[in-house]
This record gives structure tokens, C-alpha cells and sequence, in this order.
């Protein structure tokens, strides 16, 4: 499939920092896919969400977004492909009401009144917010506005969506809600998805897992080659999914399961195996 | 330092249009040593809980006894100061309270706001730095200009400093990375060993079984069950009726069961679980 994103030797060192945040970062998405990007914290991970959107002006490389090389002539542009959703809801607020907060993208972007209502209904169905359209933002949960925050995103219809640790601070209901909404979103207007986040569950769904380190790619890869080899995992910011920790450990506890890489219900049916061999 | 409550309510803005019940009717003890999760829904009203604990708010009706002290509707606002030494608080995202030029006047803030000298209180400092497993030569340097795990740490240690008996933590691990969020836990739980009584808000239903030996539920305002993780975990009915997690062990275990294995008491932890199927599938010492 045709590369979406392109990033071509991109390094950028914030103002007065002793080390480049981004470091000759080299990156091709193809379209549709949902990648995870993971790291410690300081590895640069938001620092990579934000060159793409050009919120930060690169020092060298190039940036492709859909083929098009990323300049500063058509950064506003550009920008109108990509959708940001970040931590904390309350940041990113503007409107009085629900419908109001959803419609300011579309406002600005001077959209016909009779469109953009039908947008903002839109947007605000696919994200089951509906009846909360004249409700003030901050009377919402967590999960909600979050919810809010992602109808206000994909009203403008964006190509791309950049999660920035966007579950971190929902609870497990809240956290399960969104990622559920995100994948159906991306099913049905075939977006592609980068997400930062730390969250195991989430990782293990993605297509395609990069890991930064030190403001470098040291790795990319399928959930499947990343996690095969459960070593140094830890030190790249991941933890190794339970299964595959549950995997290790019953072979070095002797329970004869094999090493290869096995998904949950996989290993069930091979420890149900070796109980009717008993 | 043993909390107890009798009987807590509290109603913000009693007295107006706008009253809303933040906690109901709770009765508890939190005993000295004791590592404590609270979980509950967004909402449910687990940080007007613990925002009792050191008088940061006052109930609307019962009484708490933190120590020697007792906390009543008509209690003044006099004289916390010694009781808020002893039972430290760590907000969500601490890290936004950070306000001071150098990251050792900020730890320092605490021990001299409770009357330690500016040496002392250096000294405390750089020992907590320590101890939250910060370098000694981020001392000088702006909590500012440091990664979000590393500003968690300090903000962590300013409360530290101030030497606690009881520490209160607000999902202390929210956003960090998986290491970093092992290496605060681990931090939590070395300091219970010592002593420190620990209350833990978590989401984080695996801190609660590997950390945690008792666990408060809150649902509505209310305490509905005050128990054991393990008991808690076991208990299947209640998860799903009070809409709870389990850890990934637990979960695991009941798909077991499902296929026809049994376990004696479900394990809640990946080492409990690992033991349990090397005593039924053999392996080393099985």
C-alpha cells in the first residue's frame, strides 16, 4: 500500500538542549495502519508527534505526508490531513457546549453553517456523543470528553490521527471505550493511526510497533517479531506482554509449552494439551 | 498511625442549589503498616476519601481519627500542620505543583515550611534524592527543564521529605513508562517495609494484587467492600456486578477453568499462576 508518512533522516534539538531530541529519524507508514509508537519517557515520542504535524520546524530531512513534501508553504495545509488527540481532554476545550466545542475546527475552516450542523451530528454519532450536545464539556467523565475531543478531530476528517498517550488518564472502562471507538473509526474511514502510548493492551493490537530510544529508531516491527525475544524489552520502554511472560516463565519452571511466540488463546490450547497428556 | 473513620459523610456545598454527596456513611480502619488500595470508578468518590485523611477537607457529619487527633465537623483549621506532616499527599500528576527555580529548594520546600533549618532541610533533600533514585547533580537544575518521569520523582520527594508516616498516593504512576512505573512501586513498597503506612488510588488492578494486602471498593460515594485482593479477585460475582477489573493472571486462570482445569483459589499474580500450573502440569519440583 502507498506510504502515507515519509520521514527521511529527521533530526531536530530543542533550543539550548545538549542532545537532539530527534535524531536522523527515518520512518515510512503505510496508509490505513494503526502503528504504535512506544519509548521511555524522554525518548522522544511527542517530539516526533509534533514535527509531523509541523508544530516543530524541523533542522534536517525531509517529511512526507501523502507524497507531498512538508514545508512551511503548505504547512496549514497540510495540517488539515492530520488530527491530534492529546492527554488531557480539559486542554483542548474551547466551546460552551459539546456541539459548539466539535464545530470550532469546522468554524474556522469557514465551512457552510447547513454543513457543518450535519458534520458536527455526524462526527458526535460516531462517537455515541449525541446526547450530550448541549451539554457543557466540563460536566462530562473522562472517557466522554475524551470521546468529545476525538468527534471535534475526525469532524474535519483528517487522514491521520496522532494519539498522544491519548487513554492515559481515563479509567479502565474509559480506556477500553476509546480504543474500541478508535478502531471502529479507523475500519470505517480508513484513517491511519500513530499512536504514543505505554499501554500493553493497546500495543499488542497495533500493525506495526517502532521504538525510539534516545531520539533514534532502534527498532521496528509486527507485535509478533518485536515480542518473540522477551530481552532488553524493559529498557525500550515495553514490558513484555503478559503472555509471552507467562510463556517464559512456565518453561523455566519446567512445564514443557514450546518457545515459539503464542498468542493467548494459543497457549491455552497447548496448556489444555499438556493436561490431558497428564 | 491508625486512620479510622465512624460514620463519614461528605456533602459538598451543603448548604446550596448545587449539593452533591462526595462520600456517604463510610466506616473504616486503616490499621499501622498497612499497604491499602482504593479503587472505584471515575467519580465514585475515592479522592474526597482520601482528602479526608489529612484534614484537606472536614466531613459534613461523623468523625475521623487520624492518631490522636480527631477530625469533626467543628474542628478548626488550626494546628493541622503536625498532622499534615505525618500523613503526606501525593496528587495526580504532582508534577504541576512544582513551582520553585532549583529542583533542591523545591524538595526542600516541605521540611522548611515544618520548621527544619535550610541545612537540614538540604540535607533531607539530597537523601530523598537518592531515594527516588534521582543523579545528586540534578540538585541545581530547574525541575523545569527535567523529563515528566524525572519532575514525578521530585515532586515525589518533596512529600518524602517531610518524612510521613502515612503516605497517601493519587495514582502515583499515571503516564510513566513501564519502567518508571515499576521502579516508583517498588519505591512505595520498600518504604511500607520500613513502616510507612501506604493508600494507594490505583486503576491498576496488577499493583493491587502484587503490592496491595487490603483493598477498598468505592461505587456512588459509598464504601461497599472492604477486603482482601485475593478474596476481592475470587469473588466473580461481584466483579462483574460492580463493573471491576482483575488482573491479567486472574483472567487468565478463569479461561483455564473454563477448559476444564481447577484451582484451589484463583491466582492473582503471574508467579501464583506459574506455581499453580507447575503443580498440575509438571515441571521442575512439580
Amino acid at each position: 500500500m502507498d506510504p502515507i508518512i515519509e520521514l527521511d533522516q529527521v533530526s531536530y534539538t530543542y533550543e539550548n538542549a545538549a542532545h537532539p531530541a530527534l535524531q536522523q529519524v527515518s520512518l515510512t507508514v503505510a496508509a490505513h495502519q494503526w502503528v504504535a509508537i512506544v519509548g521511555l519517557n524522554g525518548s522522544g515520542k511527542s517530539t516526533l508527534a509534533q514535527i509531523l504535524d509541523g508544530l516543530l520546524p524541523i533542522d534536517t530531512g525531509t517529511i512526507k505526508i501523502g507524497g507531498q513534501p512538508l514545508t512551511t508553504d503548505n504547512l496549514w495545509q497540510m495540517r488539515q490531513q492530520i488530527g491530534m488527540i492529546f492527554q488531557n481532554p480539559d486542554h483542548q476545550f474551547v466551546g460552551a457546549t459539546v456541539e459548539d466545542d466539535v464545530a470550532f475546527g469546522l468554524e474556522n475552516q469557514g465551512m457552510p453553517r447547513d454543513q457543518m450542523q450535519q458534520r458536527v451530528h455526524w462526527a458526535l454519532e460516531q462517537v455515541k456523543m449525541t446526547a450530550f450536545a448541549h451539554k457543557a464539556p466540563q460536566t462530562l467523565s473522562g472517557g466522554q470528553k475524551q470521546r468529545v475531543a476525538i468527534a471535534g478531530v475526525i469532524a474535519l476528517q483528517p487522514r491521520i490521527i496522532i494519539m498522544d498517550e491519548s487513554t492515559s488518564m481515563l479509567d479502565p472502562t474509559g480506556r477500553e471505550d476509546i480504543l474500541r471507538i478508535m478502531q471502529d473509526l479507523q475500519q470505517q474511514l480508513q484513517i491511519t493511526i500513530l499512536s504514543i502510548t505505554h499501554s500493553m493492551a493497546e500495543i499488542v493490537q497495533a500493525d506495526q510497533i517502532v521504538i525510539l530510544q534516545a531520539g533514534q529508531i532502534i527498532k521496528t516491527g509486527t507485535v509478533e517479531q518485536i515480542f518473540s525475544n522477551l530481552r532488553n524489552l524493559t529498557e525500550l520502554g515495553l514490558q513484555p506482554p503478559f503472555t509471552q511472560q507467562l510463556q517464559a516463565d512456565l518453561r523455566a519452571a519446567g512445564v514443557p509449552v514450546t518457545a515459539q511466540y503464542h498468542n493467548k488463546s494459543r497457549l491455552i490450547r497447548e496448556l489444555c494439551q499438556l493436561r490431558l497428556k497428564m | 498511625m491508625p486512620i479510622t473513620f465512624e460514620n463519614v459523610t461528605h456533602i459538598y456545598q451543603s448548604s446550596g442549589p448545587l449539593a452533591a454527596t462526595g462520600i456517604k456513611n463510610v466506616n473504616l480502619t486503616i490499621n499501622d503498616g498497612d499497604f491499602v488500595a482504593i479503587i472505584g470508578q471515575t467519580g465514585s468518590g475515592k479522592s474526597t476519601l482520601v482528602q479526608h485523611m489529612n484534614a484537606l477537607l472536614k466531613p459534613t457529619a461523623g468523625v475521623i481519627h487520624i492518631g490522636e487527633r480527631a477530625i469533626t465537623p467543628d474542628s478548626k483549621n488550626k494546628h493541622l500542620k503536625k498532622l499534615r506532616q505525618k500523613v503526606g499527599m501525593v496528587f495526580q500528576f504532582p508534577e504541576a505543583q512544582l513551582f520553585e527555580d532549583t529542583v533542591l529548594k523545591d524538595i526542600c520546600f516541605g521540611p522548611q515550611n515544618f520548621g527544619a533549618s535550610v541545612t537540614q532541610a538540604q540535607a533531607t533533600a539530597r537523601e530523598m534524592l537518592d531515594l527516588v533514585k534521582l543523579p545528586a547533580d540534578i540538585a541545581e537544575q530547574s525541575p523545569f527543564d527535567l523529563s515528566g518521569g524525572q519532575m514525578r520523582r521530585v515532586a515525589i520527594a518533596g512529600v518524602l521529605a517531610a518524612r510521613p508516616q502515612v503516605l497517601i498516593l493519587d495514582e502515583p504512576t499515571a503516564g510513566l513508562d513501564p519502567q518508571a512505573h515499576t521502579e516508583l512501586m517498588e519505591l512505595f513498597a520498600n518504604l511500607n517495609r520500613q513502616g510507612t503506612t501506604i493508600i494507594l488510588i490505583s486503576h491498576q488492578m496488577e499493583d493491587v494484587a502484587q503490592y496491595c494486602n487490603r483493598v477498598l471498593i468505592m461505587e456512588n460515594a459509598q464504601l461497599i467492600r472492604s477486603t482482601t485482593p485475593q478474596m476481592l479477585f475470587n469473588d466473580q460475582d461481584f466483579i462483574i456486578q460492580h463493573n471491576l477489573q482483575v488482573p491479567e493472571a486472574t483472567a487468565f486462570a478463569q479461561e483455564l477453568v473454563q477448559q476444564g482445569f481447577q484451582f484451589e483459589s484463583l491466582p492473582i499474580t503471574e508467579p501464583q499462576l506459574v506455581q499453580q500450573l507447575r503443580r498440575q502440569l509438571g515441571g521442575i519440583n512439580g
